[in-house]
């Protein structure tokens, strides 16, 4: 029975620009004493992935659910109360990105430390600050660093009293949130052999958060690559580091530079997409190499498209185009505004013959799946634009469109 | 910059606070067209506001009271009904000489509507005699059929040209006061003992109604209808000559209303606005630029630069300014700019250089202005193309919610007394209102007015400043 | 070890800066040469109170009695250093304002009539500091509780509403209130006395009834003071709390399963102590000053309204002793809130500021 599994776990939160889809359906499970490592660019949602988990929500959350069962139950039906008590910490807990910061100034280190004994368990403080300075000794640090507040110790040190006091109500599954990426290489290596003699002494299963690929072939077992709020590779480290199947995770192992090596490491350019507005149909689409028309687009680009014409041609009859969004969602139209004295019809029927004479040049009229001439208007439809299923087995699954039979047929044709 | 301005302006706070500013501004620039700086200079004067009453409410206050209350009149000579002259010459007849006499009679009457007694009365006759005094004879009739002959007097010499009869001035006031007692007790309505220990009021025991109540101040029963003032004149030569002037004075007036020396508060109040204003941004603007440049320059240069700024900063918070500035204006009396230049040389350092300072250590970490030294850049060039310009929104913000501490604290020492002793800032008007009691005698609207138009100018910079805050601290903002 | 070097660091400071504002009121007020004249008027008075009741001097003749009486003036004058160039003059009269030796009001009289300016001030210090003190306690506690509630419901009408209000109060200064309060509570509504700070006649000192007098008195005032304060309590602690909320250390909190109230109490608040305290002390320091006008206004006989009549009767040595004191109480505040400070944020004992 896995540790922790995750089902369709759902995160927007509010924003003046719009909602933020930081966490899109995903699902994954970690068995005890192994490690998933959750791979990905800053601002693709692996932070909130794990606030999520933990229901550390804002004050502007909009959507939140999906299923997340601990050893089998599933906590996203207990109360907040409820959640508190028996969750946080104690069945999950979390080593935070910066963990320098995530220590509270004003109080001393074995304190914090043994907090969770008094608050969960209800000890003494003195036999909480006891188990709090054996706590610090299983990270490989002095008894007296308990009496000494955070500011006084070097990043390092800072460190490990974040990760015994994430260990000390010994919990199922321990989050780890980019734990290194703010020391020097000396410290992260001493750091990542801690936690794997901690997990092989304790069992216990981590969720692995980092952008770092290499770092996480150290620990992972099975490893979920994110993109833009959803998981497009999921699989065990053995196949996706030697066969990635997804074109962003080739591109990721391949940027890695090689001390020894030949070739020049690989970069991906643009930027990771803003979660207010994700591309339709397959979110990498817009940067990926491979990609081709049944991918996804952009209704702006087919606005552009028919805005440009209605600029140069001759005697256009376009005398405005704009995209519009209807219900439901991703469904996007074209309003096209006729001149005067143009009747909707006859726009119509030029701009059918417009798309079939231009579709060649331009695979982006493919998205077009019909016209339609209202009483004063023509309104363009454009086909749904589908994120891929993740495709392939148990072992490895990655969402793109190449993988699949449709997609192989399209890519044929 | 430009950009935090509009962002600022988007949000409500900082829209009120910008209209509020404006409305401001536009007062400012519209009063001296209103009432142009001669007026401003009569308002430690005393002969302009001679005609106004005093302590007189607001014309519209009597909505509230629902009297129609009285306004000042004055009855030039022109309007006095010439009953008759007459200029004759009277033989000798032992044992009495030749006599030339003129004799004038002049009266005025008026109609009394108002629901209130008049707040004060004015005679004023001027009587050109050659060389005899002449006897002149003041007398009043009421609707109520009563007449009673206020005073009888002899022209002064060394007065020759104007003598006045104010009711509560000069030497006339016990004989007029006497009359009045003696009318009073032959109408034998009122109480005798009430006769000789009340005080009289003339504006209304004149226009008071003949019953028990009416030597009682302002409490009496108001008697309406025509009322004449006449005045006989009896003089010793034929070309003696008489003009006079009756005033009666109301109970409001304007749109503020008076004070103890019957200025038009308005006056006052709407000069108020550009001199708090003006004192304010300039004090604000001259202390913040000074106080930024000093923290830019600690937070750049760093090193004993810094700490010597940081220092005086701490003392400059320690020093008590305002007993300081008390004593300094006590002593010394400045007047309303040098009054700014000792508040700028208690203001170089404060707490904007320490917000600055910190703002500057910050972008000092920036890329580029590593980038900018890497090209050879002298600091003294990145200090002031590159940072200077990154810190003008705050300071802006900091000028904004700075301008309303100066505001008071020229309104304190203006209060105190202290201020210019000229110009009529709206704390001076707070403090005179105070220490003639205003609170006591409920003269609320030498108070309010004056503190309104304080408390809405404060209120104008701080949406403003809070506005910028909110942008520059995106914290702040709503998502 | 750190936290009394830093400590007394910050003694040394405050105490230089103390001597050198008297310093400066010092130079400020003899510039005219106004002290000096106090001083001789006041030599030539005690003198010639001391030689009314010589023997010797009245059996005198008149030249003789006069040639006495300006040698011992001058001798006296020469004594009291008063013949001495100006700065070190001022350098005398400032330790005698540092040791509180501060001479004798010209016009000014203590309640048992005593002229010495130490027992004029002396008798109405204790009201100013009981009011201010509990005034400016209630208008934080008021302010900060206000500042958590807005917090915890940011962004909400509530919250925008209570902000706006708060930052438009706070400017003004609390004697503007006060005369309205006064205007509208005192004399219209008659809810609480119009000013000064027992009734008249007075209840018995020391009983029950002359406390509750006192207290009565004190209300309107208070409460004109909670009113003008709270604003800047509500605001800062209001964005303070927000910004704290953002912070890793609280998240990490809340992850470890303390419940909220223990993560508001022990993280956010004591996070949000030091920067609180700072604001104490520049609020408390524009309130010494701002007392002046507004004891005034409610005829509230403490030092502030000293200030005011002392300046009304320009009686300088009053004037110049209250500066001084004025400088003192500053340095005092000053020094009690660093040491508080100090306490609440270990990282200062450490770091230089």
């Amino acid at each position: 029975m896995p540790a922790l599994e995750v089902q369709n776990l759902r995160y927007h939160y509010r924003t003046r620009r719009g909602p933020v889809r930081a966490v899109d359906d995903i699902s994954f499970s970690v068995e005890p004493g192994k490690t998933i490592a959750i791979v990905g660019e800053s601002g693709c949602g692996k932070t909130s992935t794990a606030n999520a988990i933990l229901r550390l929500l804002p004050r502007n959350v909009e959507e939140y659910e999906g299923k997340v069962l601990l050893d089998g139950q599933d906590v996203m039906q207990y109360s907040n109360e409820e959640f508190r008590q028996k969750v946080r910490w104690r069945g999950i807990s979390m080593v935070f990105q910066g963990a320098m910061n995530s220590l509270s100034p004003t109080t001393r280190c074995g304190l914090q430390i043994a907090e969770p004994l008094i608050v969960h368990y209800d000890l003494e403080r003195e036999e909480a600050l006891a188990a709090a300075r054996e706590g610090l000794k299983g990270v490989g640090l002095s008894e007296d660093v308990a009496k000494r507040f955070p500011h006084e110790l070097s990043g390092g040190m800072k460190q490990r009293v974040v990760i015994a006091m994430a260990l000390v109500l010994k919990p199922k599954v321990v989050i780890l949130d980019e734990p290194t990426s703010a020391l020097d290489v000396m410290t992260q290596a001493n750091i990542i052999n801690l936690l794997k003699n901690l997990q092989r002494d304790v069992r216990l299963a981590y969720i692995f958060i980092t952008h770092d690929l290499g770092l996480a072939s150290e620990l992972a077992d099975d490893v979920a690559i994110m993109y833009a709020g959803k998981i497009i590779e999921i699989g065990t480290a053995a196949r996706i580091y030697p066969s990635p199947q997804h074109p962003y995770t080739q591109k990721l192992i391949h940027s890695v530079p090689l001390l020894r090596g030949e070739s020049a490491p690989d970069f991906i350019p643009g930027a990771p997409p803003d979660l207010t507005s994700v591309p339709l149909g397959c979110r990498f689409h817009p940067r990926c190499p491979v990609s081709f028309k049944i991918c996804g687009w952009s209704a702006s680009d087919l606005e552009s498209f028919f805005a440009l014409r209605a600029r140069t041609e001759a005697d256009p009859g376009i005398q405005k185009v704009s995209a519009k969004k209807f219900e439901p969602k991703d469904s996007w139209k074209l309003v096209v505004t006729p001149k005067e004295g143009v009747a909707p019809a006859d726009l119509a029927a030029e701009i059918q013959s417009l798309i079939a004479f231009e579709v060649a040049k331009h695979p982006v009229l493919r998205a077009v799946e019909k016209v339609h001439a209202g009483t004063s208007r023509v309104l363009i439809t454009l086909y749904e634009a589908r994120a891929p299923e993740l495709t392939g087995d148990n072992g490895q699954r990655a969402s793109c469109w190449l993988l699949t039979e449709e997609g192989k047929q399209y890519a044929a044709a | 910059m430009k950009a935090a301005f509009r962002e600022a302006l988007r949000m409500k706070s900082g829209l009120v606070g910008l209209v509020i500013l404006a409305s401001l501004i536009i007062v400012a620039i519209i009063v001296p067209f209103y009432a142009p700086y001669d007026v401003v200079k009569n308002w430690s004067s005393y002969d302009p506001w001679q005609d106004n009453p005093r302590y007189a409410a607001p014309e519209w206050s009597e909505i509230f009271s629902g009297k129609h209350e009285p306004r000042t009149t004055f009855y030039e000579n022109a309007s006095f009904v010439r009953e008759y002259v007459v200029r004759g010459y009277i033989p000798p007849r032992p044992p009495n000489p030749a006599l030339n006499y003129t004799q004038i009679r002049i009266s005025k009457s008026f109609y009394w509507s108002a629901d209130d007694f008049p707040s004060e009365l004015s005679i004023a006759i001027n009587a050109t005699f050659p060389f005899q005094s002449p006897s002149v004879t003041i007398s009043f009739s009421r609707p109520d059929g009563q007449n009673l002959t206020l005073l009888t007097y002899a022209a002064k010499n060394e007065s020759r040209n104007q003598t006045t009869v104010v009711t509560q001035k000069v030497d006339y006031v016990h004989d007029i006061e006497r009359s009045i007692r003696a009318w009073v007790a032959r109408e034998g309505v009122v109480n005798s003992s009430r006769i000789t220990t009340a005080s009289i009021f003339p504006q209304t025991v004149l226009f008071a109604q003949n019953d028990s109540a009416q030597l009682e101040g302002r409490r009496a029963h108001l008697l309406k209808g025509t009322y004449q003032l006449s005045i006989d004149y009896f003089g010793f030569s034929q070309r003696d000559e008489l003009s006079a002037r009756f005033g009666i004075y109301g109970t409001v007036f304007g749109l503020a209303g008076t004070d103890d020396k019957r200025r038009d508060l308005l006056t006052g109040l709407l000069w108020g606005a550009p001199i708090a204003l003006a004192f304010g941004v300039a004090a604000g603007g001259v202390v913040v630029l000074i106080q930024t440049l000093l923290g830019a320059l600690g937070g750049w240069y760093g090193g004993p630069i810094d700490e010597f700024i940081q220092r005086a900063a701490d003392f400059y918070l320690v020093i008590p300014t305002l007993p300081i500035l008390i004593l300094v204006s006590l002593f010394y009396r400045p007047g309303i700019f040098a009054l700014l230049f000792y508040l700028v040389a208690f203001g170089i350092v404060g707490s904007t250089t320490k917000v600055v300072r910190s703002i500057v250590l910050q972008i000092k970490e920036e890329q580029f202005i590593e980038a900018a030294q890497s090209y050879g850049a002298s600091r003294g060039r990145i200090l002031f193309r590159y940072i200077i310009p990154r810190i003008m929104p705050y300071t802006f913000a900091l000028v904004a919610l700075s301008v309303p501490a100066f505001i008071f604290v020229e309104a304190s020492l203006s209060f105190l007394g202290l201020g210019d002793p000229v110009l009529p800032t709206w704390g001076a008007i707070i403090g005179e209102a105070y220490t003639q009691g205003a609170l006591f005698y409920g003269w609320w609207w030498w108070i309010i007015f004056p503190s309104a138009g304080i408390i809405y100018t404060t209120i104008g910079f701080a949406l403003l400043g809070y506005a910028f805050d909110k942008v520059l601290n995106p914290r702040l903002r709503e998502e | 070890m750190g936290l009394a070097r830093h400590l007394a660091k910050r003694a040394i400071f405050l105490a230089l800066t103390l001597v050198i504002a008297i310093y400066i009121t010092v130079v400020i007020a003899n510039g005219g040469g106004l002290i000096d004249n106090i001083l001789k008027a006041q030599i030539e008075y005690d003198l010639r109170q001391s030689l009314n009741n010589n023997q010797q001097y009245n059996d005198m003749n008149k030249t003789d009695q006069d040639a006495y009486f300006n040698k011992t003036y001058n001798a006296l004058l020469e004594a009291r250093g008063l013949n001495q160039p100006f700065l070190s003059k001022s350098f005398h009269y400032t330790i005698d304002a540092l040791t509180l030796n501060l001479g004798r009001a010209q016009y000014i009289q203590a309640n048992d009539g005593s002229f010495a300016v130490a027992d004029i001030i002396g008798e109405r210090l204790p009201r100013t500091l009981t009011l201010f003190t509990m005034a400016n306690v209630i208008g934080a506690v008021f302010g900060i509780w206000l500042g958590l509630w807005m917090a915890r419901k940011a962004l909400s009408a509530f919250d925008r509403g209570l902000t706006v209000l708060s930052v438009t109060t706070f400017i003004v200064p609390p004697w503007v209130y006060g005369i309205f309060f006064i205007l509208l509570f005192g004399y219209q509504l008659h809810i609480f006395p119009t000013g000064g700070w027992i009734g008249v006649p007075a209840p018995p000192s020391g009983t029950f009834a002359w406390y509750a007098d006192v207290l009565y008195h004190m209300l309107l005032p208070m409460l004109t003071f909670a009113f003008a304060t709270f604003g800047s309590w509500s605001y800062t602690t209001r964005n303070l709390v927000l910004q704290i909320m953002d912070e890793d250390f609280v998240t990490a909190a809340r992850a470890k399963g303390l419940p909220e109230q223990t993560v508001l109490t022990k993280y956010v608040l004591r996070a949000a102590s030091p920067p609180i305290v700072t604001s104490l002390a520049l609020t408390l320091i524009a309130a010494w000053q701002g007392a002046i006008i507004t004891e005034t206004v409610f005829n509230y006989q403490g030092i502030g309204q000293l200030f005011f009549n002392a300046i009304g009767q320009f009686d300088a040595p009053v004037v110049i002793a209250l500066t001084a004191i004025y400088a003192f109480l500053l340095v005092i505040t000053v020094f009690i809130l660093d040491l508080v400070y100090s306490l609440l944020d270990p990282r200062i004992r450490a770091l230089r500021r």
